[in-house]
């Protein structure tokens, strides 16, 4: 069974809603560093909104409902999210 | 309080009309009026009526400016390419970011008699050039970040003189309301940079507030986008509408309040409702945003009275209260302000 993540990035200066759904088994390389990412534990909603930073939100059809704030990410990982986003 | 019964335009044109004693008189009239103007103005301030930032290219000022190269990389601040009075670099985003620090730099200074963000001549960092296709401007806490946009939608943050002054009210809001950045004090911080962004633009033209077209961010869109800027302070919800990034979310009014948990309780998103309060009580009297509706504002930003957690309802009592302790209790002023709340839907 495939598992369908929905991957929601607002906030910014410009405060532009982007929004897209991931097929996580579609092995792609985008998806396998997805994948990793939501394996690792590192995603954890935590720590106060910042002035314009951006702000990640990980759904899916269960349970997973995590929000992330872009300074509380390290580089790699918020780049993981944004290539998820690009698709 | 400052009453006039024939308006100055009106003068003006009598002025105008040729020789002949009307016309003397009319202009005779004009310049006392103008001069009580100045005088009425003056005792409100503390100084003489201003009428627009006189910077330039060449700009000297104390602000201690010091702009950074990330050089696409994302470590801050990055090589130091322009300090205080060097000449520009040539590098656009680079000489954008030094004049716009500069121009906001001296609205505080000139007009609100302030040092720097944190009243304490705290030098003014930036870094351009942060990352690849960065579609991003912020202040991190300590200094300002901007992005080179993704080329597709976005140009680069420093295209707007605006954007600029909001990303340093960021710094002005964290030194003295310390505004919670969710929901409704989110919203308000936001709101905060949008207005003194605003004014910087507007000063930076010497244009009044009847003049002032209220755009936030305007040039940040490529032409590939159908969208005149960001946002629009004088109509919110209408700056774009655009095929592929959607239509500007932004209410003008409570009725429209948009509750949500994303953009942190979308604190850009109901920033259109205090943006066009301010907007309404800065139109609703005549002359410069920045003489009269932000001096207002300014006395409730640093004035010790906003809690963290403020509400638009609070902060609104504030403005309406520090527009009758700095104009008068009748004044039109405090009219125009508790007006504004009004009309937004945040006060009955």
């Amino acid at each position: 069974m495939t598992r369908r993540l929905r991957v929601t990035r607002s906030g910014g200066f410009a405060g532009l809603r982007r929004e897209r759904d991931v097929d996580i088994d579609d092995g792609t390389p985008a998806t396998e560093g997805l994948r990793a990412l939501l394996d690792s534990g590192r995603l954890r909603t935590a720590g106060a909104g910042q002035p314009d930073r951006f702000v990640y939100r990980i759904t899916d059809d269960a349970d997973l409902d995590v929000t992330v704030q872009e300074q509380d990410l390290s580089d790699d990982d918020r780049a993981v999210l944004d290539d998820a986003l690009r698709g | 309080m400052w009453c006039t019964v024939v308006p100055p335009f009106l003068l003006e044109r009598l002025g105008e009309a040729g020789s002949g004693r009307p016309a003397e008189a009319a202009q005779l009239t004009l310049e006392i009026d103008r001069e009580q103007r100045a005088r009425r103005r003056a005792g409100a301030t503390g100084r003489p009526a201003d009428d627009g930032d006189r910077g330039d290219r060449e700009d000297r000022t104390d602000a201690r400016r010091r702009i950074h190269d990330a050089e696409h990389a994302q470590r801050l601040p990055g090589e130091l390419v322009r300090r205080e009075n060097a000449d520009a670099s040539g590098d656009r985003a680079v000489d954008e970011a030094y004049f716009g620090l500069g121009a906001t730099w001296r609205l505080y200074h000139e007009i609100f008699g302030r040092e720097s963000l944190d009243d304490r001549r705290l030098p003014l960092v930036a870094t351009v050039h942060f990352r690849r296709d960065y579609d991003n401007a912020m202040w991190n806490g300590e200094q300002m970040v901007f992005g080179d946009g993704d080329g597709e939608l976005f140009n680069r943050f420093t295209i707007a003189i605006d954007i600029i002054g909001h990303e340093l009210a960021h710094g002005v809001t964290q030194y003295t309301a310390g505004l919670e950045y969710q929901g409704q004090s989110g919203a308000l911080n936001e709101s905060m940079s949008d207005v003194f962004g605003s004014l910087v633009k507007q000063r930076h033209a010497r244009e009044s507030a009847g003049n002032a077209d209220w755009l936030i961010g305007e040039g940040l869109f490529t032409d590939r986008v159908q969208g005149k800027a960001l946002r629009s302070m004088k109509a919110p919800g209408t700056a774009y509408d655009d095929d592929v990034i959607g239509k500007d979310p932004q209410p003008a009014t409570m009725d429209d309040y948009v509750e949500t948990t994303e953009d942190n309780g979308g604190v850009h998103i109901n920033s259109g409702i205090p943006n066009h309060a301010f907007y309404l009580a800065a139109t609703a009297t005549d002359g410069r945003a920045w003489e009269r509706a932000g001096l207002i504002w300014y006395d409730v930003l640093t004035g010790g009275q906003v809690p963290p957690d403020c509400d638009f309802a609070t902060f609104a009592s504030l403005t309406v209260e520090a527009a009758r302790a700095r104009f008068d209790t009748d004044s039109d002023e405090a009219t125009a302000v508790a007006d504004a709340w009004r009309a937004v839907g945040v006060s009955g």
